[in-house]
């Protein structure tokens, strides 16, 4: 044991320093001070007399008093935790026969009870003739750093369970070197080379589809540009084997202490499944209801020009019926035509098209066209336009199904005859405001929150028309939230409604593809 | 009232027989064509003052029919009505462009309405 070889050894060539304590003469502050500062302490074990000199720091890391009574080896491996003695016995001891320079880490129990870990360093000093004459050395405690070292692996250890365990691929982008880091899943799921170094960051956006990136890379812009932490994109993304696959891309960033976006990790699901499923939910929805187009044209025309007399003279109850069964072929069209509307709208596939419209006029031929049913409830539509509003920027068709939609159920729900509903459509803070008032059923209180959901009607709407699609309002607000608009309503039930529906200044605007940041 | 002759490109049988009814009824001469290279061929033999052209029809559809006929000088100017169950945004651009006069949904179209696009169509005042 290093005790007994130190023991055994008597030959002292160098004279000792008596203390450890000198004055550092560069600094002009004692080595005793500066271990203090770095919570360093040290110690010498002289091989002549076996007694360790500690410095008072050491002593304070070892939570005991300092003193200047120096220790033997023994008092020195009690204070080690019972554990680890023999590992740094072990240590002292092979330094001391291949007087090799050391370093280890050993638990300490403090008077207290406390474990601490410390980092220790040390050198073997021996005589011109090769004797240990001493050994010194450092100490550190390193308790805490050892705790976050620990807990940053086990966190990194996390990250890479997770990033080896999902089929998604996950990147980690480090924004400052422009480097990005994938997980295995690049290999895996899209059939890249396994790479061990990391990609530049444009690596990504190279394979994301032509029609994609700039809308893409646009968007991220804003993102590290905005508040957001989060973002959410979906494109399609190039395989290894040139075949795309669409993807959905959720990324979080990391800020540094002065906000300035440093890192960026993310992962790529493969959507492709779910997109092939909306397009055939979507084709299918498209192929029934133009297939169930066909049919209702013919009883269309039929049942008209039989409701008309064209063919032969109807009885009054004949003509009842066929004028029903017109009614309803109509309602089934009408149906139909709303399903169309809300694939396409949902799909995305709808194409805006913008166009600087006279909006009175379009108001105006909406109106006319429900002059007929209002005639036939005995309602009047009064439209008061703002006459200085000359051009605004719409679709047309969309802005006419809007109008349509909101004077349809104005007219439809009108409780009395004679009542009269109200088209307003002018300028107000900022914005484009058309409002359609009526004095109808109204909306119950516990409807309102659902009136803009699909296939949704109120109790009382349902009692007062059985012939309506649920798909109204809610196609209408498809329209608005598509193109940058937005509705609201006052109601009350047995008064009546009033619709807002507010455009920009600028008009109607395509809001497809710029998928917003969650 | 000027003689109107329509000829009906239409392949769905019963639609064809209920614009060939409805029609009649309001005085139109109207010729059937059940796909579009017949379509094309009764356009040159009954020389119709307005052509009612289905866009999904076998052997040539109604927009290739429309392509042939503004590419031969007798028919540049023939006044056509697309009609279809269709409503593809592109095809209505594209039909436009090969300056067709209307491009209707049947189902969405009462025979009165068509009525008054074909008098639109040959000239005449709306009844």
């Amino acid at each position: 044991m290093a005790t007994r070889n130190a023991t055994d050894h008597t030959t002292t060539e160098e004279p000792m320093p008596n203390t450890i304590n000198r004055p550092l003469e560069t600094s002009g502050i004692s080595l005793d001070e500066a271990q203090e500062l770095v919570h360093i302490g040290s110690w010498q074990w002289s091989v002549a007399s076996g007694d360790i000199a500690w410095s008072d720091e050491l002593y304070r890391i070892y939570g005991l008093k300092p003193s200047k009574q120096a220790l033997g080896f023994e008092d020195f491996i009690k204070l080690i935790h019972p554990d680890d003695r023999e590992k740094v016995t072990n240590i002292i001891n092979e330094a001391y026969q291949t007087k090799q320079s050391f370093e280890f880490e050993h638990r300490v129990v403090l008077p207290n009870k406390k474990i601490r870990i410390l980092h220790g360093k040390g050198k073997v000093v021996s005589d011109a003739n090769g004797n240990v004459t001493r050994m010194l050395g450092t100490s550190q405690d390193v308790t805490e750093r050892k705790k976050s070292d620990q807990a940053l692996h086990r966190s990194d250890e996390r990250f890479s369970a997770v990033s080896a365990a999902t089929n998604d691929v996950v990147y980690d982008i480090d924004l400052r070197a422009g480097t990005m880091w994938f997980n295995g899943a690049l290999n895996t799921a899209y059939g890249y080379p396994k790479r061990k170094a990391a990609a530049p960051v444009h690596w990504r956006l190279d394979r994301i589809h032509p029609e994609d990136r700039e809308c893409i890379e646009t968007s991220i812009d804003a993102w590290l540009k905005g508040r957001n932490k989060t973002w959410v994109g979906e494109y399609r993304f190039r395989k290894h084997d040139g075949t795309y696959v669409d993807v959905r891309d959720r990324a979080f960033l990391l800020r540094d202490s002065s906000r300035a976006p440093i890192r960026i990790i993310g992962s790529m699901l493969d959507i492709t499944q779910q997109k092939e499923l909306e397009r055939a939910k979507d084709r299918f929805i498209s192929l029934v209801s133009h297939q169930l187009r066909t049919p209702l044209t013919s009883m269309r025309l039929l049942t008209e020009m039989l409701a008309s007399g064209h063919l032969d003279t109807l009885t009054a109850a004949q003509q009842e019926c066929m004028l029903q069964i017109e009614a309803s072929t109509v309602r089934m069209i009408r149906l139909v035509n709303e399903i169309l509307s809300v694939s396409s709208l949902e799909t995305g596939r709808l194409n805006v098209q913008l166009v600087k419209s006279n909006a009175n006029a379009i108001i105006q031929a909406q109106i006319d066209e429900v002059l007929p049913l209002a005639a036939e409830r005995k309602v009047t539509i009064v439209f008061e336009p703002d006459e200085t509003i000359d051009i605004v920027t719409v679709d047309p068709m969309l802005f006419s199904q809007i109008v349509h939609n909101l004077l349809t159920n104005a007219v439809r729900y009108s409780m009395k005859e004679n009542s009269v509903i109200k088209v307003t459509f002018h300028l107000a803070d900022n914005e484009y405001l058309l409002t359609v008032s009526d004095r109808g059923i109204g909306i119950p209180k516990a409807a309102q929150p659902h009136i803009f959901s699909g296939f949704y009607r109120a109790n009382n709407a349902i009692r007062a028309r059985g012939d309506g699609t649920g798909l109204g309002l809610y196609l209408t607000k498809l329209i608005l939230d598509m193109t940058g608009g937005s509705i609201r309503f006052d109601s009350q039930e047995r008064k009546g409604s009033t619709f807002y529906v507010s455009l920009p200044l600028g008009g109607m605007s395509n809001k497809q593809g710029s998928k917003a940041p969650a | 009232m000027k003689h109107i002759k329509i000829v009906l490109a239409e392949d769905e049988p019963t639609i064809a027989a209920a614009y060939l009814k409805g029609l009649g009824f309001h005085g139109f001469d109207v010729v059937l064509a059940k796909n579009g290279t017949e379509a094309l061929a009764a356009v040159s033999t009954e020389l119709p003052d307005v052509l009612l052209l289905d866009i999904i029809m076998p052997h040539m559809n109604g927009i290739e029919v429309l392509e042939a006929l503004r590419a031969s000088p007798e028919h540049v100017d023939l006044p056509v009505i697309m009609l279809t169950n269709l409503g593809q945004p592109e095809d209505a651009e594209r039909v436009g462009e090969l300056g067709a006069l209307a491009y209707l949904i049947k189902s969405n179209l009462s025979l009165k309405e068509l009525v008054e696009h074909v008098r639109k169509a040959a000239g005449l005042p709306p009844v």
